[in-house]
């Protein structure tokens, strides 16, 4: 369900880039950004046993 | 750079973009490999790439429609850095089949960080930065089309392959429509 939303918010970003005004366009980008780092987060559970 | 120029490099790169989709999604269908949470996201990151290269087309360039071209890819970059070392131990088979001779998360990170090098490249060039859009042409349109269509059948694609509950880590079948057949009598 959360990639759904993830690519609807996306979809609409390219919509609103196309045919919608600017100021908006940036608002959603970033709240997309923003959905999409929250689901990285929640997704990147596995320890990596590597040392750096 | 004339302003010509610089609208046929935003063109190039969308049908760029629309083509690492394209080549997802014919491994997605002919390879049966459907894509994990994290290549979900790092084909996301590729079409919001996209929104930037839109704007500066339908709006006039601008370094802010770069900025946001740059942001997703540091985000593809960082996402798809984390799957190569989900799978960098000696042995691992990686996941889904290798592209000449790479995974697709690590061509993915190759072309995030080209792309970060290429819109650097593209901000020092800002003597047009804040003019008028020109009129899209049939290509420019196309591009948009295209990178358009391309993210709404992601959108399909996961509806299909999550159904409306939570997507598989490692999916090998459209949820979806197992289900839709299990309920046909």
């Amino acid at each position: 369900m959360q990639f759904i939303l993830l690519y609807v918010m996306w979809l609409t970003v390219l919509l609103s880039a196309w045919k919608g005004p600017r100021g908006l366009t940036i608002t959603l980008f970033l709240v997309a950004c923003v959905l999409n780092v929250a689901l990285f987060a929640h997704h990147a559970t596995t320890k990596l046993n590597l040392s750096f | 750079m004339p302003a010509a120029l610089v609208q046929m490099l935003n063109v190039l790169a969308l049908y760029a973009i629309s083509s690492l989709l394209i080549v997802a999604f014919s491994m997605q269908l002919a390879l049966n490999e459907l894509p994990c949470p994290l290549c979900m996201m790092q084909r996301a990151l590729f079409c919001a790439m996209g929104a930037g290269f839109i704007l500066n087309l339908v709006h006039g360039t601008r370094a802010s429609h770069y900025a946001l071209s740059i942001l997703a890819a540091l985000l593809g970059t960082l996402i798809a850095d984390r799957h190569i070392l989900l799978h960098i131990l000696p042995g691992d088979p990686g996941y889904g089949t290798a592209v000449a001779g790479m995974h697709y998360y690590t061509w993915a990170a190759v072309v995030y960080l080209f792309a970060i090098f290429v819109l650097t490249l593209l901000l020092i060039f800002d003597r047009n930065f804040g003019s008028r859009p020109a009129k899209l042409g049939l290509m420019a349109s196309t591009a948009i089309w295209l990178a358009v269509l391309l993210t709404a059948l992601n959108v399909l694609s996961t509806v299909l392959m999550c159904g409306f509950g939570a997507c598989p880590d490692d999916p090998t079948r459209y949820l979806l429509i197992d289900k839709l057949l299990k309920l046909r009598p």
